[in-house]
């Protein structure tokens, strides 16, 4: 596929350089057929100045043979004279001797021999014979000149018979008489006076005979390569191969020359070779001139090519982009505003079956209106008229458009419309292209009705908030009304002590309602933000059940309901929060005499169901009360769903205990479950899950740290003489307490802060001081850090000594660290004297009680 | 002592009474002492330096001592203090500064009409 669109692009690109290819093409054949044409002009111009050259030594060389045939003729025209006349043979050789003579003397070689043949005999000047006494009619001299007879004939070069050096014999035969005259040249002694720097640098020339036996060379050539190369030169010469004028060989040396000649009358050749580079040389220049310039186009066009091999290739991207961004809409037109016409690009079936590709914009928008809504229609030719386009494309308005029902076959569905322009790419027009978003739209719609749902919902809830907010200052300003109302009327009967005394009782307990409604309200508060905390520490459940259970069994016996408890845990000792714990317990027994009449009966069963790594115990507390409205009964732990509650005459608390109860039962990974019939009776069953407490040895941790309300008051008579060590920086609240204390008969030591309290404990004898109240922020040592100090001490009762913690922060939070710390209990700040002595006197009871055999 | 002055001053006479086994004499000679208790003096020296520990320590001691003391509106902006600061938010606690400034006033203006 890849190597497919490839091969694509690059015929594509070929058909775009179809131009510059032709030109490169037509440049190379101009070039090759120019440098041919000039090549051939360049050998032609060297063949012709070469073979003028060559024609120009031969005339030489003829010039310079004509001396020998001028005297040979003279010769043989004597000797045949004197034949004619018949001359005795003595004369004839006196004539030859003579003539000899003169040739020496005219060619200036005294080595010159003249001999012949006269009638059959041997005429022989300077040289004893003719050699081996052979027949001289055989020899070459004599044949060739007696077939030319009255020519005088140049033999090839052959060597001397007597000397053996290379020799030239001109002879001549004479017409009229059988005579033949001869003599010998010798090839060095010829006389050739050439001008030959006439010749240019390179150029060679040799003169040969008809063998190719050099007879005269002018070369670079070694000379001893010269006749073989000669010899070689002519044959082929013989043979025809330099004919013309691109004549030419390849020398011993490699160089390639252009070869001319000519033939002398004689036979001998006259040779001219010149060497190619020489004749071409520039042409080579001019070559590589063209070559660079081909090169130089090839590269331009290869360049060009990238470039626009690159760039289709990127628009070839961009465009199946373009095609895959299209194929996101089903209908894309191009519309031109400034003209009303319309371009389809893509259009929807029934839009293509009824308009033409191109048209009128008017057609295109009336198309639309068939399948667009009438109200939505009017709203879209508006939106989109080729004015409104205009000012859209006038205002750099972009991505303009929306989403609208347009019908489909019998159904409506979501279409967007959008409004896309580039100015600086196609002025005057803009692409309007319509995409399908039903699905999306349909979600959207359906997120929309969710978050409106949603809000509702939200709104609900801010309103049973609301009205939760409303009861809740109702709740309150009910006992607080009481109280400011029971104020007055105390304050007006202050005579009558007996009803100051029940209206102080009255204010008093209206005032613990108020305060257990606020306290409620601040727990559920903290639950809400997450803030509440659960130790786990080592308790014995049972009896910790036992005495969250033990206040309301009195309650109960004085209000006349029957009570009963039942406490089942073979494993008592578990992991947990026994404050939390008897929260939960005080709610549920609370609840069930808060719905009962005197006559009706509580009863509390509490079982252990799994034995093992966890144990689940279960609690029921069932009552049989007044009970609950089936409608009610799923709303009996909901926070904000008791409109109805808050209303009812006969709530006395403040109904946000079971919830409270749930959320602390959930948090310690419980359950919670509730049945009851109206009139007949309620029953709570808690499941909760404790881990085994690993055994301790030391059984004084059975205390159970926990504000000590509800504990049954012997007076206090049991804080008479005791010693308590009071840490406190404050100089009033130490007052206060002291006072406080001092009245019931408490010996007081005063630290100021908690070093001081460490100190005047370890200062003390042993089991001298009955109780430490620390407060919890002081100077120099805090309150836990104090406790941790003095139950680190080493003394006897350094383990033993009941530490109370001062806190003005009653959160679970405090609460831990001061048990944390050591600490047995804990009082609130403004402090309640009340809840102070009682817990002072059960701290020191059970302690004394402890110390007791 | 009049009630009514303390009253108006921002005190629950009756609450105080009540805590203090109705000891007139105590809580006059408390509310005396109330007037040389440095806390007040410390948070706004605290505020001043923008030294929210320091703040901090001083509002609770303050809360203490108003609370013991039944001033109800000085207990409440203390304790306010002392949330706002525990929960970090420090300039939300020194703005209660002026507010804390004229409950004080108001209880000390009562304090000092009472002679006590």
């Amino acid at each position: 596929m890849a190597r497919q669109r490839g091969t694509r692009r690059l015929l594509g690109l070929l058909g775009r350089m179809r131009l510059s290819l032709a030109v490169f093409a037509l440049f190379v054949v101009m070039a090759v057929t120019g440098g041919l044409i000039l090549r051939d002009t360049l050998l032609q111009n060297a063949y012709e100045s070469n073979t003028a050259l060559s024609r120009y030594y031969a005339s030489e060389t003829d010039s310079n043979l004509v001396t020998y045939e001028a005297l040979l003729e003279f010769g043989t025209a004597s000797i045949e004279a004197r034949v004619y006349e018949e001359q005795p043979w003595d004369s004839i050789e006196e004539w030859a001797n003579l003539y000899c003579e003169r040739l020496r003397t005219v060619l200036g070689n005294e080595n010159i021999n003249l001999y012949g043949v006269v009638d059959g005999r041997v005429l022989a000047v300077g040289v004893p014979d003719l050699g081996e006494g052979s027949d001289p009619t055989s020899r070459a001299w004599y044949r060739a000149a007696t077939e030319r007879r009255g020519e005088p004939v140049f033999t090839d070069v052959y060597e001397d018979a007597i000397t053996g050096e290379p020799v030239v014999t001109v002879a001549e035969a004479c017409t009229g008489v059988d005579a033949v005259l001869a003599f010998d040249v010798y090839p060095e002694s010829f006389q050739f006076r050439f001008a030959t720097s006439d010749l240019p640098e390179g150029v060679s020339y040799f003169l040969c005979d008809s063998a190719g036996v050099p007879l005269y060379a002018r070369t670079g050539l070694d000379p001893a390569t010269v006749a073989p190369y000669l010899a070689d030169l002519v044959s082929r010469i013989d043979a025809g191969e330099f004919e013309g004028h691109d004549a030419n060989l390849v020398d011993s040396r490699g160089e390639r020359r252009a070869v001319d000649y000519t033939r002398l009358s004689n036979g001998w050749y006259s040779v001219v070779t010149t060497p190619y580079s020489l004749i071409l040389g520039d042409l080579n220049t001019v070559y590589l001139v063209f070559v660079a310039m081909g090169v130089a186009f090839l590269a331009a066009l290869a360049v060009m090519g990238v470039r626009d091999w690159r760039r289709t290739r990127a628009m070839e991207r961009t465009n199946e982009t373009v095609r895959v961004l299209g194929n996101s809409y089903y209908a894309i037109y191009l519309v031109n505003y400034d003209e009303g016409t319309y371009e389809m690009i893509k259009g929807s079936d029934y839009v293509r079956d009824r308009i033409p590709p191109r048209g009128p914009y008017p057609d295109l928008l009336r198309t639309a209106s068939e399948v667009i809504e009438e109200n939505t229609f009017r709203e879209f030719e508006e939106s989109f008229s080729a004015e409104n386009i205009r000012s859209l494309v006038a205002g750099r308005v972009r991505d303009y458009g929306g989403d609208f029902l347009r019908k489909f076959g019998e159904r409506y569905r979501w279409v967007n419309v959008r409004v896309l322009y580039d100015e600086s790419l196609a002025p005057d027009e803009v692409v309007l292209c319509f995409r399908e978003v039903d699905a999306e739209k349909q979600r959207q719609l359906r997120e929309r009705h969710y978050l409106e749902q949603a809000l509702d919902t939200a709104q609900d809830s801010l309103e049973s908030k609301q009205a939760f907010f409303n009861n809740m200052s109702h709740d309150m300003r009910t006992p607080l009304n009481a109280i400011i109302g029971l104020t007055e009327l105390a304050s007006r009967d202050t005579a009558d002590a007996e009803k100051t005394a029940n209206y102080l009782r009255r204010i008093d307990q209206s005032s613990h309602q108020l305060l257990n409604l606020i306290n409620d309200i601040l727990e559920i508060s903290r639950m809400e933000s997450g803030k509440v905390s659960f130790a786990s520490e080592r308790m014995d459940l049972a009896q910790t059940l036992r005495d969250a259970i033990a206040p309301f069994e009195m309650q109960a016996r004085e209000q006349g309901k029957s009570f009963s408890a039942r406490v089942d845990a073979p494993d008592p000792w578990v992991l947990g929060d026994p404050m939390r714990l008897s929260q939960v317990m005080n709610n549920l027994l609370s609840n069930a005499l808060k719905y009962t009449e005197p006559g009706d009966s509580v009863s509390v069963a509490v079982t252990q169901e799994d034995r093992g790594d966890v144990g689940s115990y279960k609690i029921v507390v069932a009552d049989t009360g007044i009970g609950m409205s089936e409608e009610y009964l799923p709303h009996v732990f909901e926070l904000y769903a008791r409109e109805q509650r808050f209303g009812t005459a006969q709530t006395v608390g403040t109904g946000l205990g079971m919830p409270i109860t749930k959320s602390l039962v959930t948090q310690m990974g419980g359950s919670i479950e509730v049945e009851s019939t109206l009139d007949v009776g309620t029953t709570f069953t808690v499941t909760l899950p404790f881990s085994p407490a690993p055994p301790e040895d030391a059984p004084a941790c059975a205390a159970t740290p926990s504000v000590a309300a509800g504990m049954p008051e012997d007076g206090p008579s049991l804080l008479a003489g005791a010693r308590v060590l009071l840490a406190e920086d404050n100089e009033i609240n130490m007052e206060i307490a002291s006072e406080l204390l001092s009245e019931a008969g408490v010996e007081v030591v005063q630290a100021w802060n908690g070093q001081e309290a460490v100190d005047a404990f370890a200062a003390s004898e042993p089991g001298a001081v009955d109780a430490v109240l620390l407060d919890m922020k002081m100077p120099v040592m805090d309150g836990c850090e104090a406790a941790r100090a003095i139950r680190a001490l080493d003394r006897p009762d350094a383990r033993e000594v009941p530490i109370v913690a001062v806190t003005a922060n009653a959160f679970a939070e405090d609460v831990a660290a001061t048990t944390a710390a050591g600490m047995d209990a804990h009082v609130s700040k403004p402090i309640d004297f009340t809840v102070l002595c009682r817990t002072l006197e059960s701290l020191i009871a059970r302690r004394q009680g402890g110390d007791l055999p | 002592m009049r009630h009514e002055v303390l009253a108006a001053g921002g005190i629950d006479v009756d609450d105080a009474l009540g805590r203090l086994m109705g000891s007139e004499k105590l809580l006059a000679r408390l509310l005396g002492k109330f007037l040389d208790d440095t806390s007040y003096q410390r948070f706004l020296d605290a505020v001043a330096a923008d030294d929210a520990e320091a703040g901090l320590e001083a509002a609770h001691a303050l809360k203490g001592v108003s609370g013991n003391l039944s001033m109800v509106r000085v207990h409440e902006l203390t304790t306010r203090a002392c949330e706002l600061i525990r929960a970090g938010d420090w300039p939300a606690a020194r703005a209660l500064a002026d507010e804390l400034g004229s409950a004080y006033s108001s209880v000390k203006a009562a304090i000092e009409a009472c002679e006590l």
